[in-house]
Formats: C-alpha cells, sequence, structure tokens
C-alpha cells in the first residue's frame, strides 16, 4: 500500500496588530472639536500677535 | 508635487484620514480647525496611534516623507475648493520640520503660487510679521498661511 505524502502545510503567521487591515481605531471627538487642542491654541496665540503687511 | 499621494478619505466636513505604507502601516490624520480668528484654520497632521490618540510630534521615519508631504498637499488643495474663504495657518511641530516645509514650498512654489496665495510669519522678538512667501528671499520663515486664489 502507498505511504500518502505528507501534506506541506505553512504555518499561518498572526500579523502584528498593527499591520492588521483590520484594527479598530477610535478617535474619541466629535465633528466640531479639533483633534489638535493644543496646536490650535498656538496658533492663535501667534496670529494675535501677528501683523499682516501682505493685505 | 511630483510625488503622487497616498489615497484618502474625507471622515468630517474638517477632517481626512490616509493609510502610510512606508515601512509599516500608519494611520496618518489631517484636521482643518477654526482658531477663532476669522476665516482662519489650522492645518493639524499627526499619526493615528492604536489606542486612538494622536501623536503631532512623532518622527515616524516610514521612509515615504515625501509621498506623506505629498497627500496633505492634496489633502490641502481638497479643503480649499470646497472653502476657498477660508485660510490655513500651518507650523512645524519643530523648528527643523518647518524648515522643511519651507523648503519644499520653495521647491514646488513655481506650482503653488498658480493655485495659491502664500504668506510666511517672521518673527520679530515677541511678535510676528505676515509677507508675501517668495522663493528667493532668506527669511527664516515661522510659519504660513495659505489660501486658494479664487
Amino acid at each position: 500500500m502507498p505511504i500518502a505524502k505528507k501534506k506541506n502545510i505553512r504555518k499561518s503567521r498572526k500579523k502584528p496588530l498593527l499591520n492588521s487591515s483590520k484594527s479598530v481605531i477610535v478617535v474619541h471627538t466629535t465633528e466640531n472639536e479639533t483633534l489638535f487642542p493644543e496646536k490650535v491654541k498656538r496658533a492663535k496665540e501667534i496670529l494675535s500677535n501677528t501683523k499682516f503687511l501682505d493685505r | 508635487m511630483t510625488y503622487s499621494p497616498y489615497s484618502y478619505k474625507m471622515t468630517g466636513s474638517h477632517r481626512y484620514t490616509f493609510v502610510s505604507t512606508g515601512k509599516i502601516r500608519i494611520i496618518k490624520a489631517v484636521d482643518f480647525s477654526p482658531i477663532g480668528v476669522e476665516n482662519i484654520y489650522n492645518l493639524g497632521f499627526g499619526d493615528l496611534l492604536p489606542d486612538g490618540s494622536l501623536d503631532v510630534n512623532v518622527k515616524s521615519n516610514n521612509g515615504d516623507i515625501l509621498k506623506v508631504l505629498s497627500t496633505v498637499v492634496h489633502i490641502t488643495r481638497d479643503f480649499t475648493t470646497r472653502f476657498p474663504a477660508i485660510e490655513i495657518f500651518f507650523i512645524g511641530s519643530t523648528e527643523e520640520r518647518t524648515k522643511l516645509y519651507a523648503r519644499i514650498l520653495k521647491m514646488y512654489y513655481r506650482e503653488f503660487r498658480k493655485e495659491f496665495k502664500i504668506s510666511g510669519l517672521i518673527q520679530k522678538s515677541n511678535s510676528y510679521s505676515a509677507v508675501p512667501f517668495e522663493a528667493n528671499d532668506a527669511f527664516d520663515y515661522f510659519a504660513f498661511l495659505i489660501k486658494k486664489i479664487e
């Protein structure tokens, strides 16, 4: 009786979460909130001390 | 810019995301937020971390900086086409990053100026002056303002 050939089964590698297309990203802001409050605050400080010479 | 951008999606009226696929996969967020100065919005840009927080100071070193910046330019073009009255303020998270933005604005100035009015902010002690951006000047610009030419 012939011996059945052992199938070459590759082990599936589990992808790291960061590389997975199925990773779930939750951003805890609403539509009207900025994602970058510190940058917005800084921008306001800079622009309130800015002279507009080009207009 | 000659670099082809990543495809992006608008995830809110003032917000976009795209995926940087350099060495690793990184989700990037671009957000345009009102500053409280009439018709001027801040351009915020950073990495969306798996816990849902954002890192604006991260140096991703993902090997695709020019493709990422090209995508941000395309997103800015899309946003300012939708809202042409809005002027966009942007500044690097570090001095080095601001200098990189200045180099790119200078490099692609002939292309950008067809579409945008560009101003540079120059620091004078504790105040700033917004002047027309020129590709040949030697100013160390502190920040930038761009507005779609209507």
